[in-house]
């Protein structure tokens, strides 16, 4: 019978960690810093993923945004939420930097 | 409809809100002023993330609704590109007296500059821009999960 070596056997088992994707929009200045309005987002689908995970991917891929970190929030449909919510395979995260209506 | 891309239609907001037992009708009107912490403005533009502005808009009527003696409270934003004078937000408060409509109505203007996720870009008379200063929503605690 033939064996699977256990090198193999670990590759197979790296490939199949889940990941998900959320979709990312950027508002006000973020759309600048970002040079972007919107843009997808694969995280690793271990566990809870929140919202801090997916912003500490994204100060990574744009070093511009870990300043505004501080004063942003984060909002799902009509809702803001906390960066310690959960986010799932098809949210729309939009990062919102202060606002200035009026 | 609280956000708009065309000039804001004051006559339809007076007619919704017209009321006979009213003896008083406040109307605050923001316009685009062609200065800013002494730069020459010459447009403007507002952009939002327009589910959660209608719903924060909204939320803000219905609150001056609940805290003030009024009878009616509406707010229209308008988005996009401005012109200076053009009008860009307006509040129109019916109450039976003047007190109520001045109160709520002064409401509804600072929790629209605090809350509603609207953003003001400015361009100078020299070609440059950049977006108004603002209030951040994660400082407010209106976070809701």
């Amino acid at each position: 019978m033939l064996r699977t070596p256990v090198g193999f056997q670990s590759f197979i088992n790296a490939k199949r960690v889940a990941m998900m994707e959320i979709r990312v929009e950027y508002y006000g200045i973020l759309e600048q810093v970002c040079g972007t309005r919107a843009e997808q987002l694969e995280l690793q689908d271990g566990g809870q993923v929140t919202v801090r995970d997916a912003i500490d991917r994204l100060v990574k891929r744009h070093a511009g945004l870990e300043p505004h970190r501080e004063h942003m929030a984060y909002a799902v449909g009509e809702a803001l939420i906390r960066e310690n919510a959960p986010v799932h395979d098809g949210t729309v995260l939009a990062l919102l930097p202060p606002v200035s209506g009026g | 409809m609280r956000l708009v891309t065309a000039p804001i239609a004051l006559d339809d907001l007076l007619a919704e809100t017209a009321a006979p037992e009213a003896g008083a009708l406040a109307i605050f009107c923001g316009t685009v002023r062609n200065h800013n912490e002494n730069r020459q403005v010459k447009k403007l533009s507002y952009s939002a993330y327009e589910p959660l502005a209608e719903k924060t808009l909204a939320d803000i009527e219905h609150e001056a609704r609940s805290k003030f003696d009024i009878l009616d409270c509406r707010i229209v934003h308008r988005l996009g590109e401005l012109k200076i004078g053009d009008t860009s937000l307006l509040i129109v408060v019916r109450s039976v007296h003047r007190a109520e409509a001045y109160e709520a109505s002064r409401y509804a203007i600072e929790e629209v500059k605090h809350r509603a996720p609207i953003w003001k870009l400015e361009e100078y008379a020299d070609g440059t821009w950049s977006y108004v200063k603002g209030c951040s929503l994660n400082e407010r605690h209106h976070v809701e999960t």
